[in-house]
């Protein structure tokens, strides 16, 4: 019988970026990144294991916009032709380094890993990575979560609930239409929480979501378990809280696995290191030089200088970290059942892309651990949050405070000088989306059209990347653009539709442009608030 | 304000609509030279941000320089109060559509409005738009052409009567400001409005109230347990036998706000 649990979590999330008015965008590349990367690894783990019968549990959220990406055409067709491209210029490298032996295996290695992400992708699952997922959640094995439509930072959307109850019941109406089920969880963006937000997710059916550690810690009454036991809101929902040394193992860019000596190097890539005649056909069209994902050095040390890359040297050191990290969960689980009297609950949530994108061998890792926890230890068993609610039904009910998982634990990230701007557009756009929802019950056609584009445009502008790439400072114009356009669009779609002067052509342009959500139904901008 | 709309105005409302975007005039100022100098603030008004940076002398109501300038929205013009310069600063990046390549969003809404939202266990932020007509209405009720445009922040944690609160004077009709409040898990609102010499205080327009979050374990010892069956039946559970968890590194670090780790999205990289 084991001592306690381990629930992994992994959050993938990428903003709505998709521009058909432009043969190649540069944003774009977030997506096709983070599939040959990120979710074609994971799948391909995921698959190995269920076929060797390996028991494993594991959360995983997708969100609405990631989801609306991957079910895209355009960006599907895009895709297949980025692979491919990248796919040739693998050959070509295979062929450039056969007098340098040390380079030569690195090229045949990611030749394999594009060539198997193509057929993983356009074989296998038909363009469609969607249905890997959801075959993997109706296997028992992926719990699958849903988010806020569009990632919005829920605490600084408060002041109208009814752009809150939104973004929440659109993510589940989306999770319905991929997944074909109701969501149970929801990955609150940025973990990002408010008092009064749980009576929103119960209303959506929602059961449980995910909060930083202190949501916890300074939860009133204080939580008896900290954070090792899940807690109930009043609403019923229940919240469970990042444990904070498992976080640190995997996330802290200086104690973290993931900058270990051996391991690939994120920043040196060929795009940028070979010859500029050469690359040019595969870094973008303008001549601007990116990231192609073939890169051949370790990390080797804390200066400029690399080192090539060791396959079997970092595989060795990936097992090496999968099983030093089980042994922690051992000590630390068994430590808390000792201490606590009853089976703690350890939530180790990540950004997905973390795991083969940032961390190149993260996802071998994942697959390390998995395996050796399935027979290497007893101490503990990974669990889903929604299994732990049904094996623990009786917990402790307080109520957490407003946090997030951001810099200093609150709001801060996404309301600063660079940023703070945004928010009187965005709450003015909400309010005239309800404003216009309550107006309008009903409506013809044209006009319904136009409500729904609205209510797109309000969401797309709501994304809290934008806010984030403010403050970080990479792809600002970017972020700027986007801000400015769905707030533009949204305003005269407003002016339009009070004037009753609907301009058709630039509707249908809007929605090809901005064209996710294809159910979404503007009324539930109207409909009354629940919780406030 | 079109040049028409200023010409209709006395000189003593030109001189109090001056002083309330920040501007110190000269007392030989001529009316149509006061007008030149107020209109490119009215076809320009900022609507981006002014974004003031966090001051901590702001709840004795003085502005004092700030240290951070945002990256984006350019510095604006608050400054020290006989600081003459200041207030032609207007003019955030985001400002100048002409030369801008994004396209244009309002500048302004047109409506009396100020919303509070919190940032953290400290501070909260509020911005706020109010329309000229609003300012000369507020001058009027404050009895004081000379009234100053004025945050007033109430701290209604204890007092519902709006009986504890502080002034932090301002100079943009349209702008925003951060405000400490200083302490967790207080309740605060805000009125903008017009405050006589004398003290008369004219609201215009009231926020949202706003509670700032703990930032510290609870002191509530008291337990209640619950359970939920997935059919959603609660029972009132009998208190659940195990231990309580001492307080332990981990926690206290997190208490320190050391429980932050930066999350590391596909897009969030640095440029090589």
């Amino acid at each position: 019988m084991e001592k306690g649990y381990l629930s992994i979590v992994l959050h993938s999330h990428l903003p709505f970026v998709r521009h058909p008015e432009h043969p190649e965008f540069l944003e774009e590349d977030w997506l096709f990144e983070a599939i040959t990367e990120t979710y074609i690894p994971l799948i391909d783990i995921f698959e190995r294991l269920i076929h060797d019968q390996v028991p494993f549990r594991i959360t995983l959220s997708i969100t609405p916009t990631l989801a609306a990406m991957l079910s895209d055409p355009l960006l599907q067709r895009r895709y297949l032709h980025h692979i491919e491209r990248l796919i040739e210029l693998a050959e070509k490298e295979i062929h450039r380094t056969r007098t340098q032996p040390e380079f030569h295996s690195l090229a045949r290695m990611y030749f394999e890993q594009f060539k198997n992400a193509r057929a993983t992708f356009a074989d296998r699952y038909r363009g469609n990575l969607l249905s890997a997922f959801r075959a993997f959640q109706d296997e028992g094995v992926v719990e699958l979560i849903t988010s806020a439509a569009t990632h919005g930072f829920l605490p600084l959307m408060a002041v109208n609930p009814n752009a809150v109850r939104a973004q929440i019941e659109i993510g589940a109406r989306e999770y319905l239409r991929h997944f074909g089920r109701r969501p149970r969880g929801i990955w609150l963006p940025e973990c990002g929480y408010y008092p009064g937000l749980d009576a929103h997710l119960a209303a959506a059916g929602i059961r449980f979501f995910l909060v930083d550690s202190h949501a916890l810690l300074h939860a009133a009454p204080r939580p008896k378990y900290g954070v090792y036991a899940p807690i109930y809101c009043r609403s019923k929902v229940a919240a469970f809280a990042r444990d904070i040394e498992s976080s640190k193992q995997v996330w802290s860019a200086e104690q973290g696995y993931p900058g270990d000596f051996v391991y690939r190097d994120f920043y040196r890539d060929v795009g940028f290191d070979l010859d500029f005649n050469y690359i040019k056909p595969y870094i973008h069209q303008d001549g601007i030089r990116i990231s192609t994902g073939i890169k051949y050095y370790r990390i080797t040390g804390k200066t400029n200088h690399k080192e090539p890359y060791n396959r079997a040297w970092a595989m060795e050191k990936t097992a090496e970290h999968a099983g030093n990290f089980m042994f922690n969960r051992e000590k630390q689980i068994e430590y808390l059942r000792e201490t606590i009297g009853r089976k703690p609950i350890v939530v180790a949530p990540y950004d997905a892309e973390l795991f083969g994108h940032w961390w190149f061998e993260g996802p071998q890792w994942i697959d390390f651990l998995i395996r050796k926890t399935a027979y290497d230890q007893k101490t503990f068993r990974l669990t889903t949050p929604s299994e732990y609610l049904k094996e623990n039904p009786k917990n402790q009910v307080a109520a957490p405070p407003m946090c997030s998982w951001g810099y200093k634990g609150y709001n801060e990230v996404w309301l600063e000088g660079s940023n703070d701007w945004i928010y009187r557009h965005l709450h003015k756009a909400a309010d005239r989306m309800v404003e216009m929802a309550q107006r309008f019950p009903q409506s013809d056609s044209l006009r319904k059209r136009a409500l729904n584009q609205s209510a797109r445009e309000l969401l797309l502008a709501q994304a809290s990347d934008w806010a984030f790439i403010l403050k970080t400072g990479t792809a600002v114009s970017y972020a700027i653009k986007r801000t400015h356009e769905h707030i533009a669009r949204f305003t005269r779609l407003y002016e339009e539709i009070l004037s009753d002067r609907i301009n058709e052509i630039f509707l249908k342009e809007l929605e090809e442009k901005d064209n996710l959500f294809p159910e979404l139904d503007y009324r539930i901008y109207g409909e009354g608030g629940a919780g406030e | 304000m079109t040049r028409k709309e200023l010409e209709k105005k006395t000189i003593a409302s030109l001189r109090s609509l001056a002083k309330n975007q920040g501007m110190r005039l000269r007392p030989s100022l001529k009316k149509k030279e006061i007008i030149d100098l107020l209109l490119p603030l009215f076809r320009n008004e900022d609507r981006a941000s002014e974004a003031p940076a966090p001051d901590p002398k702001a709840n004795i109501g003085v502005q004092k320089k700030k240290e951070d300038k945002p990256a984006l929205a350019g510095h604006a013009g608050e400054g020290e109060a006989h600081d003459e310069k200041v207030i032609f600063n207007v003019t955030p990046t985001l400002q100048k559509t002409a030369e801008s390549p994004y396209v244009e969003i309002p500048r302004e809404y047109g409506e009396n409005r100020i919303v509070l939202l919190v940032r953290d266990p400290e501070w909260v932020y509020a911005y706020w738009e109010v329309t000229s007509d609003a300012l000369g209405e507020a001058n009027r009720r404050a009895g004081d052409r000379e009234a100053h445009l004025t945050l007033r922040v109430y701290d209604v944690t204890e007092a519902k009567d709006l009986t504890y609160f502080w002034d932090i004077e301002l100079y943009q009709r349209i702008g925003n400001w951060y405000i400490e409040v200083g302490r967790p898990e207080r309740t605060v609102l805000v009125d903008i409005g017009m405050r006589s010499r004398a003290g008369t205080f004219a609201t215009i327009a009231r926020s949202n109230a706003g509670h700032t979050p703990p930032n510290a374990p609870s002191p509530r010892f008291d337990e209640e347990w619950w359970t939920v069956e997935w059919d959603q039946g609660v029972i009132a559970a009998p208190f659940d036998e195990g231990r309580r968890l001492p307080l332990n590194e981990a926690e206290k670090e997190a208490d320190a706000g050391g429980s932050y780790l930066f999350p590391g999205s596909l897009f969030r990289r640095e440029e090589a």
